[in-house]
C-alpha cells in the first residue's frame, strides 16, 4: 500500500491542485456574484428618493403656481394684461367646493380643466415620458365607496395606423368619476409596475362653515400601452367612469 | 531505483500540478481586482447619487424659489460644505427641452461665472431683474482640482426637478408700466460629476 501511495506521489499533487482550482472557483463566483450585486438596493433606495422628491415637487407647484380665471398659466419673462385675474389653482377648487358641495358634481368642468391645464404646464418637459392621475378624494372614506371628489388622468393615446409617427402618440386628459376608490390600486398599479405616488392633505369648506379633510395626491408612471388605458382610450366603459376633456393640450399651445 | 521510476526532476513532477494552481491563483485575484474596482466605483455612484440628493432638496427648499437672491443665497451656502463632487445647477422655464440641457451644460466655462450669471441672452436659463441687473438662476461648484464639464470623460448623474419660481411679470395698461410678482412653473436641473 505504502508503495502505490509512493509511486502516485504527481497524481495526489495534480488532485490536490485540482481541489484547489475548484476552491478558487467558487471564492472567484463569490466574489463576481458579490460584485454585480453590490449596491443594488442602496440605488434603488436613491432612485426611490428621487421619484419621491420629483412627485413631491410637481403636486407642490400645481398648488404654487398662478393661473388666470379661465386657466391660462402664466410663464416667465411674459407681458400680462392688466385685465385678467390671476388665481390660484386651489382657490378655485375651495370655491367650487363651497358653491356646489349638496351637488353630485363638485367641482365644475371649467375647474376640472383649469386642473389639467396646470397638470399639463407644470410637467411638460416630462411629457412624452410619463402619465399620471391627479386625484383629490374624501379622506377616511367607507373602502370601496365613491369618495373622489375629482381624479384627471393624462394618459398618452397610441395610435398605431397613423402614418405620421409625431402623431402615433398624442396626450389625452380625462376627467374620471370612478365608481369605487380602489380603482388605482386595483388597476393602475397591477398594469404600469412601477408608480411613484405623493399625498397632501387639505381643508375644503361649504358654504355653510361646514369643512372636510380630503386627500390630494399625484401617481405618477412611466408611459406605456396597457389595457385599462387604451379601453379608457377608446371610451370603453370601466370602472374608471371617464369623460374625456377636450382641447387641454391645444388651447394652452 | 523502482520508487523512481518516470522520475522527471523536482519540476518536472510538479509540473502538472502547478499549472493548474498558477490558473487558479490568475482567477482569483483577476476576480478580486474586479471586485475591488466595481466596490470602489458604486460607492463613488452612491456617494454622489446622496449629495445630489442632498444638494437638490436644500436648493429646492420647498419647491419654490421666491427670487434670485434666495436662490443665490442657497447656492453660496452649498459651496461652503466642500463636496468631493463639481456640479451645476440651473433653472429653466416649463418651456425647456431636457435633452438639450447637456449640450448647454457642456458649453460653459465656470471660469466665467459672473457672465454666466449676468448674460441676458446667451444662455437659455431662466433669469430675473434685479438691482444689480438681470441674474440668471444658474449656480456650480468646482471641487478643488475638479475638471470643467466640458472636459468630464467620465460619468456624470444628472437630474431634473419641476418648481414654482416667483417672476416679477409686466402687466400691460395704457399709461402705467407696472408689475407683479407671479408664480411661474419651471425646472430645476442638475449635474454631478467627478
Amino acid at each position: 500500500m505504502n508503495a502505490f501511495f509512493r509511486e502516485h506521489k504527481a497524481q495526489a499533487a495534480l488532485v490536490d491542485s485540482l481541489f484547489f482550482i475548484a476552491i478558487i472557483s467558487a471564492l472567484g463566483t463569490g466574489l463576481f456574484y458579490f460584485a454585480i450585486n453590490y449596491g443594488l438596493s442602496s440605488e434603488e433606495l436613491l432612485n426611490s428618493f428621487y421619484s419621491s422628491d420629483f412627485t413631491t415637487d410637481a403636486l407642490k407647484v400645481i398648488t404654487y403656481v398662478n393661473i388666470t380665471r379661465d386657466g391660462e398659466i402664466v410663464k416667465a419673462n411674459r407681458v400680462v394684461n392688466s385685465t385678467d385675474e390671476f388665481d390660484y389653482l386651489f382657490a378655485m377648487i375651495k370655491e367650487d367646493y363651497a358653491e356646489n358641495s349638496k351637488k353630485e358634481v363638485k367641482i365644475t368642468l371649467p375647474t376640472q380643466k383649469n386642473i389639467a391645464k396646470t397638470l399639463y404646464e407644470v410637467l411638460k418637459p416630462f411629457d412624452s415620458s410619463f402619465d399620471y392621475a391627479f386625484f383629490i378624494s374624501k379622506e377616511g372614506g367607507v373602502q370601496g365607496e365613491q369618495n373622489f371628489l375629482v381624479m384627471i388622468l393624462a394618459l398618452h393615446k397610441y395610435q398605431s395606423e397613423e402614418s405620421d409617427p409625431l402623431k402615433m402618440v398624442t396626450r389625452e386628459y380625462y376627467s374620471c368619476r370612478p365608481k369605487f376608490s380602489n380603482v388605482i390600486e386595483k388597476y393602475i398599479y397591477p398594469s404600469v409596475g412601477s408608480l411613484d405616488s405623493s399625498f397632501g392633505r387639505i381643508s375644503l369648506c361649504e358654504n355653510s362653515g361646514t369643512c372636510s379633510s380630503f386627500l390630494i395626491g399625484i401617481n405618477i408612471w412611466v408611459s406605456k400601452s396597457v389595457e385599462i388605458f387604451n379601453k379608457i382610450n377608446e371610451g370603453d366603459d370601466t370602472e374608471f367612469v371617464c369623460t374625456k376633456l377636450e382641447g387641454i393640450v391645444k388651447e394652452v399651445n | 531505483m523502482l520508487s523512481r521510476k518516470g522520475f522527471i526532476g523536482p519540476i518536472g513532477d510538479d509540473l502538472p500540478s502547478l499549472i493548474p494552481i498558477v490558473t487558479g491563483l490568475v482567477i482569483f485575484f483577476s476576480v478580486f481586482v474586479l471586485t475591488l474596482n466595481t466596490y470602489n466605483e458604486k460607492n463613488v455612484f452612491l456617494e454622489r447619487q446622496m449629495d445630489m440628493t442632498t444638494v437638490a432638496r436644500d436648493i429646492k427648499g420647498d419647491s419654490l424659489i421666491l427670487n434670485w437672491s434666495q436662490f443665490n443665497h442657497r447656492c453660496n451656502e452649498m459651496k461652503l460644505r466642500r463636496y468631493p463632487y463639481s456640479f451645476m445647477i440651473a433653472i429653466y422655464n416649463n418651456e425647456v427641452d431636457v435633452t438639450k440641457v447637456i449640450d448647454e451644460f457642456k458649453g460653459l466655462n465656470l471660469d466665467d461665472y459672473d457672465s454666466i450669471i449676468s448674460s441676458e441672452n446667451e444662455f437659455s436659463f431662466l433669469g430675473q431683474k434685479t438691482d444689480e441687473g438681470n441674474k440668471n438662476f444658474f449656480c456650480s461648484y468646482l471641487r478643488v482640482g475638479g475638471r470643467e464639464f466640458s472636459e468630464n470623460k467620465r460619468q456624470y448623474t444628472v437630474r431634473f426637478y419641476p418648481i414654482a419660481v416667483q417672476q416679477p411679470i409686466g402687466v400691460n395698461t395704457s399709461n402705467v408700466n407696472a408689475t407683479q410678482f407671479l408664480i411661474v412653473p419651471a425646472v430645476m436641473a442638475m449635474v454631478v460629476w467627478e
